[in-house]
């Protein structure tokens, strides 16, 4: 758990873990075989739990602009799509964004519950109908 | 939906707020490996030993009481005398739950300490859990295990979060 350090990383982590569990989407591990050292966390889709993603945590308070500024780059090898959480640890609030092809898709996006189920189910439709 | 982690990781968010104090507290979730107890806390800090306190937590999206205001979670005789039993400061943390937006809701804290005839059908809401009470919480833990305060004897209900 790389965020875990300070209790500002742990807040954040401790954030994003109820906010995906509230979502009602995803559930999350920490524990999976084989994770990621660079993940902090394996969201599962619940309707088919085939279905991976990656979680990543920042712990940060950059405002959207910066966050956008500053991170740019994807971790290029990650064999999941990951969705890249930026966590106002004091707020109790972010945004998030997924990868899809190792890049990001789209804009930052306010994390609210009806905004990451809509972003989490129309990802996961867009990749099966682009694989058939 | 696993309810029960949910509550707790609420639970642990509101106690790691930040105060004027600074943050005062880290928890550990404990829920489903330990009967009655939640969550373990510490208060963040330099001091060894560690001082520290255990939750159990109730959520509810029912609201409250229409007669005396009171949080709609129960809590049996038997665990609240399981909690009462332990020789450390323990409390019970009531969320009324917003589920669109968990940051939003509401917690309330009380001791459980004594002996208990009966369980709670509901629970009071006198002690919001909320930056100063966080404050004063974490005095009261400092004291109980300074023994300056020793709210813990069961003869003795000296908290200032008693139901």
């Amino acid at each position: 758990m790389k965020n875990n350090q300070n209790i500002q990383g742990w807040r954040a982590d401790q954030i994003v873990k109820l906010f995906v569990l509230n979502s009602g989407v995803l559930s999350i591990t920490e524990n999976y075989p084989d994770i990621d050292d660079r993940l902090d966390y394996i969201g599962i889709y619940r309707e088919n739990p085939q279905i991976k993603f990656g979680i990543v945590i920042k712990a940060t308070k950059y405002s959207q602009s910066e966050i956008d500024r500053k991170y740019t780059s994807t971790q290029e090898d990650m064999e999941l799509p990951v969705i890249y959480f930026f966590i106002d640890y004091d707020k109790e609030a972010g945004v998030f964004r997924l990868t899809k092809n190792r890049t990001y898709t789209g804009t930052l996006i306010p994390m609210e519950k009806e905004k990451f189920k809509f972003e989490i189910n129309k990802y996961i439709n867009d990749y099966y109908s682009n694989s058939q | 939906m696993n309810d029960g982690e949910i509550s707790e990781l609420l639970a642990s968010i509101f106690l790691s707020r930040k105060t004027g104090q600074g943050y005062l507290f880290k928890t550990v979730l404990i829920g489903g490996k330990y009967p009655s107890i939640d969550l373990y806390a510490e208060i963040l800090g330099d001091n060894r030993p560690k001082n520290y306190c255990f939750f159990q937590v109730k959520s509810t999206i029912q609201g409250y009481t229409k007669r005396g205001n009171k949080l709609l979670v129960q809590i049996t005789k038997d665990k609240l005398n399981r909690l009462a039993n332990f020789n450390a400061p323990t409390y019970l943390i009531g969320i009324d739950y917003k589920e669109n937006d968990p940051f939003s809701s509401i917690a309330y804290i009380s001791a459980i300490r004594g002996n208990y005839t009966k369980g709670l059908p509901s629970m009071p809401t006198h002690h919001v859990l909320n930056e100063g009470n966080l404050i004063q919480l974490k005095n009261e833990i400092e004291a109980f295990w300074q023994g300056t305060n020793t709210f813990g004897n069961k003869n003795s209900t000296n908290s200032i979060f008693d139901l």
